[in-house]
């Protein structure tokens, strides 16, 4: 190391560890938005599944898959070969195909008899077209006949360590080949049997239940993909190409857009914090600057040994952060997941986003280091000596003002792009509203305040004023702060209004179980009048009605339940598969208004219609108990017609059979919310008589009160011999509510804690770049009293300016990302509020305690 | 890579000056902001020689300093710093000139807060291109000579204030180099540590060193070989 270099690593080294409050707040300012950074990457990560992978999950590396028509079991299912042979006339040459069959309850048992029976698939898992389907965790899917592949979970269960250990199915055996996961992770338990062989088509004849064979294909190149399409349909198959996993795709996407804009808007944080204090830590070697190059330094040294400060504490504080985020995210996730009912899995780390985040803030400081070192160097040592920062021309305050406007024509020309345009670009252009508005406005408020101080009064306090005209008396070192603690600010604002924002629109989507006042009482046995009387008296309930029944048809030994149609019920196409890709309910579920998947129609007397529905009059009573119309229990989705629909699910599909169309009648004082528990539609048993419909399942009572009643009551009212296999339902409140709406009070805690932190960093790297100032104040006759105050004044105007800017700025910044992403907006004022007046004492508190309290005539080197 | 400075004091000849300033003006501003610092100074500095530079604040005394020393450029003039012209060098030049020809002794010490004592009065050896060894050597001997050997691993915070000017002054004598420039080097010592700062300037001066002291301190302009006044920015006594 040559001779430079090493004063540069002593001095840098030096700083960092002499100066320990300061290296420990600007480390702060680095540490915190990488830990956030980290920590949303990784629970994004972790959450998240990507677009490849659902894809992969579905589809292989296949092109899309081939589904008959009317999702009846073939007699080929386990003939495949045939059905290729069937197919191929439709086809152009070259087509590349490869199959999988559902099977239902295959009973699989491990080496010490353990057994299992599960679900899974006949396929060819070695086939390079279904390449993806799983994960192979040990071993490889063989195409052999007499092997088998098992999900880890499965192979845990019936007691297989490692690949070659063999299971029987029936009286075959199968060797292990391979060990695989799903693409999720969800540890289900699953296997895959390769078809063909006649162990295996001997395997599935024992299984409970096969699907029809769904094909995978992939197209020669320049396939006319319309023509085929045509000719498949009237050989009567579907097909649905990969890329219809649409919806996926979207959720995916605005997954991608929330992380980009978290990145991004900590990005933007991570280089004004850096380089607000970094100004600080600059302005405050300038006297050592100046000194070094008195002594004969030259100036490569001493910026070299400001740049080795920056990398020390930037190394350090993204290494921190890095720890801090993963930790939080192995403690957050697990968590997340649970309140989100679902089941990420192990915790991705994320490691590559982690270090991509930490070698952006180490260049970031780095640079941040370089800019104000680079411009002092340009000054007189004698300047650097005395300490002080150059007064700027009134042409650099114009400049500044001309920037400025330049900014907030950016800021708004992005809003407008933002309220248009969705996605990644809303992400890209949220972040430059805030960044440039909050620049803008910093640059504005100080261009106006330096005008003002030209002014020879101001109408404040003394201390006020004071405070003003020392913030007035640096501009740049205000401006540079107000940038940083601004966006905190607006991050703050704009984690607190998107996450209330979520929350509010999942507490909108949830649907309850319930009405608050009521409870379902799934009865062994139909009770008595006296017995619902009693039942009634002994809860204090109002009304316990007649017992209704749920509606179904018979057929083919089966019975299949009635629903109405409702438009979640449009997205079942006449094929009986549903509209969007591979018989995935989830899309239908999110694009339809009746949010009910099957809501149910029950069978009930006018009596226990009425305790569901509302008051009927005298006439709707009549044709109700006629059978001439049904009565709509549910409010949403529903016109003045109703078709009733059995309904059955096969393995590829749903069938569909209308049984009646009956005018709907709506009580007056019907229901306004849609309940998950309760049917959507009654008919009477005349009604349901008439339509071939038939009462099944236990009786079922609502139970009407005045509170909301209480479950262990009503069970303990119900008749002794009925009480043991009875069961009794109440609305137990949000069970399957978004995480974001639990936690999002933890999150705005957190953010409030976050900003309080940061805000302390900045003010006491503001306040202690004033030590020398504070303590030639006291040797001229202020007390410790009035400095404090006068501290205070000044980081309170610091923090209010702020976050009046920021705030605003996170608003305008919230509401073209939501906007963008068609998502309602709710402002969380309260805990806007909370952080204001938290970041504001924080401010106010830290400035008056870093002031010294000694005075001292001279400015110490 | 830094080319090497002749250190010859006056290198024309023995009876040279080692610092010379001829005709040099000083203007800060322009307009109405326009002041004249130095108007006209010539002034010889000897080797071997304690000069006071005396005048009322405000005088050009510390502009003076600074200009001889080549932290500040003068508006017009010649100076000449043992046989080099530093009105003629860039920032970079008379930033090595300065490590191999000046010292500077300042009034508020400005000691590095970060270094150790030792690592201070090194960093202008190692600065000039001194082996770190011996740096280390001359600086533990610089710091004998000025009294304050038990010191060297402390930081500056720890020393009281004229121990703090004694490693200044062990800093700007470690070198021996031809100049040494002293900015009120007493101001803000008590008498006796005055007094202390006084005998060690003078014992450096002895070693052949130009002593260049701006004070208003008379004890320091009694021990002074010679004294220069300025007022106003001229030179009314003691000039060349």
């Amino acid at each position: 190391m040559n001779r430079n270099r090493r004063l540069a690593w002593i001095l840098g080294w030096r700083l960092a560890s002499r100066s320990r409050l300061r290296t420990l707040l600007v480390c702060l300012a680095i540490a915190l938005p990488v830990a956030a950074g980290t920590g949303v990457a990784a629970v994004t990560a972790t959450a998240r599944v990507s677009m490849p992978e659902a894809e992969a999950g579905v589809f292989g590396s296949a092109d899309g898959r081939l589904t008959t028509l009317p999702g009846e079991r073939s007699a080929d299912a386990t003939a495949p070969a045939r059905l290729a042979e069937q197919l191929k006339p439709s086809l152009p040459g070259d087509t590349r195909l490869a199959y999988d069959i559902d099977v239902l309850g295959l009973t699989i048992r491990g080496p010490e008899g353990r057994q299992s029976t599960v679900d899974g698939r006949a396929v060819d898992l070695a086939d390079p077209l279904i390449d993806g389907l799983y994960r192979v965790d040990q071993g490889a899917p063989s195409a052999q006949d007499g092997t088998i592949v098992l999900s880890a979970a499965l192979a845990d269960a019936v007691g297989i360590t490692k690949t070659g250990q063999s299971v029987s199915i029936g009286s075959g055996q199968f060797t292990v080949s391979a060990l695989v996961a799903d693409r999720f992770d969800l540890k289900h338990r699953l296997f895959a049997l390769p078809p063909g062989g006649p162990k295996a088509t001997a395997a599935l004849t024992s299984a409970k239940g096969l699907g029809s064979p769904r094909w995978f294909v992939t197209w020669p190149p320049h396939a006319d993909l319309p023509t085929v399409s045509g000719k498949l349909k009237s050989a009567g198959y579907a097909y649905v190409p990969s890329s219809q996993a649409a919806a996926l795709s979207e959720q995916g996407d605005a997954m991608d857009s929330t992380a980009l804009l978290v990145g991004l808007g900590l990005l933007a944080e991570t280089v004004l914090l850096v380089t607000a204090a970094f100004a600080v830590v600059v302005r405050s070697q300038r006297r050592h600057m100046g000194l070094l190059a008195a002594l004969g330094a030259p100036a490569k040294v001493t910026a070299s040994f400001l740049r080795t400060h920056a990398l020390f504490v930037a190394v350090i504080g993204s290494l921190a952060g890095i720890a801090v985020g993963q930790v939080v995210a192995r403690v957050a996730a697990p968590v997340l997941a649970e309140r989100a009912g679902a089941d990420w899995g192990p915790v991705d780390g994320a490691w590559t986003t982690s270090l991509v985040l930490a070698a952006i803030a180490v260049a970031v400081t780095a640079l941040a280091s370089v800019l104000p070192s680079r411009a002092a160097l340009r000054e007189d040592p004698t300047a650097l000596l005395k300490a002080v920062p150059p007064v700027h021309s009134t042409r650099r305050l114009r400049l500044r003002t001309a920037a400025a406007g330049t900014l907030v024509a950016a800021a708004v020309a992005g809003l407008g792009a933002v309220v248009i345009n969705a996605g990644a670009l809303t992400a890209v252009l949220g972040v430059i509203v805030f960044a440039a508005g909050i620049t803008a406005t910093a640059l504005v408020l100080s261009s106006f305040a330096t005008n003002k101080a030209n002014t020879a009064y101001l109408p404040l306090p003394t201390v006020l004023r004071s405070a003003v005209r020392s913030l007035l008396a640096f501009p740049v070192r205000a401006i540079t702060t107000v940038i940083a603690l601004g966006v905190v600010a607006a991050v703050s604002t704009t984690v607190l209004i998107a996450s209330a924002s979520v929350a509010h629109k999942q507490r909108e989507d949830y649907l309850p179980e319930l009405p608050d006042t009521s409870a379902l009482i799934v009865s062994s046995r139909p009770l008595t009048t006296t017995e619902r009387g009693a039942l009634r008296s002994s809860t204090g309930a109002s009304e316990v009605s007649t017992g209704y029944q749920r509606a179904a048809i018979a057929r083919d030994g089966k019975q299949l339940p009635v629903s109405p149609r409702t438009d979640f019920l449009d997205c079942i196409d006449d094929r009986g598969l549903l509209k969007y890709g591979n018989n995935d309910w989830q899309p239908c579920y999110l694009a339809s208004e009746s949010h009910i998947p099957f809501p149910t129609v029950g069978i009930a007397d006018s009596g226990g219609a009425e305790a569901l529905a509302g008051t009927m009059t005298d006439e709707q009573r009549q044709r109700y108990e006629s059978g001439q119309a049904a009565v709509a229990v549910t409010p949403v989705g529903l016109t003045n017609e109703v078709s009733l629909v059995a309904m059955g699910r096969k393995p590829d599909g749903f069938v569909l059979e209308n049984t009646a169309t009956l005018p709907l009648i709506h009580p007056s004082s019907a229901r306004e919310t849609e309940y998950q528990q309760l049917p959507a539609v009654l008919v009477s048993q005349a009604g349901a008589r008439e339509s071939g419909i038939i009462p099944v399942g236990s009786p079922t009572y609502l139970l009407n009160a005045d509170g909301k009643p209480v479950q262990q009551d009503i069970l303990r009212a119900l008749p002794v011999d009925a009480q043991a296999d009875s069961t009794v339902a109440v609305e137990s409140g949000p069970s399957v509510v978004g995480a974001v709406a639990r936690l999002q009070p933890a999150v705005a805690a957190i953010s409030v804690l976050t900003t309080m932190l940061i805000v302390a960093a900045m003010v006491s790297l503001w306040t202690s770049d004033l030590r020398g100032e504070y303590q030639m104040l006291g040797a001229v006759g202020a007390t410790a009293w009035w400095r404090r105050r006068l501290a205070s004044s000044m980081s309170g105007l610091l923090i209010v300016i702020s976050c009046v800017a920021g705030t605003l700025w996170g608003i305008a910044a919230s509401i073209a990302f939501l906007t963008g992403m068609d998502t309602g907006i709710a402002v969380p004022v309260g805990w806007l509020a909370i952080t204001v007046v938290a970041a504001a004492i924080t401010a106010a508190v830290m400035g008056g305690a870093v002031v010294p309290r000694h005075a001292r005539a001279q400015r110490q080197a | 890579m830094r080319t090497a400075v002749s250190t010859t004091p006056g290198a024309g000849g023995p009876d040279e000056p080692v610092l010379r300033l001829e005709g040099v003006h000083k203007v800060y501003g322009t307009g109405e902001t326009r002041h004249v610092a130095l108007d006209g100074v010539t002034v010889d500095f000897h080797a071997a020689r304690l000069t006071a530079l005396v005048g009322h604040s405000g005088s050009g005394k510390s502009t003076l300093l600074n200009i001889s020393g080549g932290l500040e450029q003068a508006t017009s003039g010649t100076i000449t710093l043992a046989g080099h012209v530093l009105t003629k060098m860039g920032p970079a030049e008379l930033t090595r000139t300065r490590a191999s020809l000046v010292s500077y002794v300042f009034q508020e010490y400005n000691l590095i807060r970060t270094m150790t004592v030792l690592e201070n009065v090194c960093l202008p050896l190692e600065l000039s291109g001194m082996a770190r060894a011996e740096a280390r050597r001359r600086a533990a001997t610089a710091l004998e000579r000025t009294g304050v050997p038990r010191h060297t691993r402390k930081f500056p915070d720890q020393l009281s204030g004229g121990e703090q000017q004694r490693v200044a002054i062990a800093r700007a004598i470690a070198d021996q180099r031809p100049l040494v420039l002293a900015d009120e080097p007493t101001g803000a010592l008590d008498s006796a540590n005055g007094e202390r700062v006084i005998e060690l300037l003078r014992e450096v001066t002895a070693g052949g060193v130009a002593c260049v002291i701006a004070t208003h301190n008379p004890e320091v302009t009694a021990a002074a070989d010679h004294i220069v006044r300025i007022q106003d920015g001229r030179v009314v006594e003691g000039g060349a």
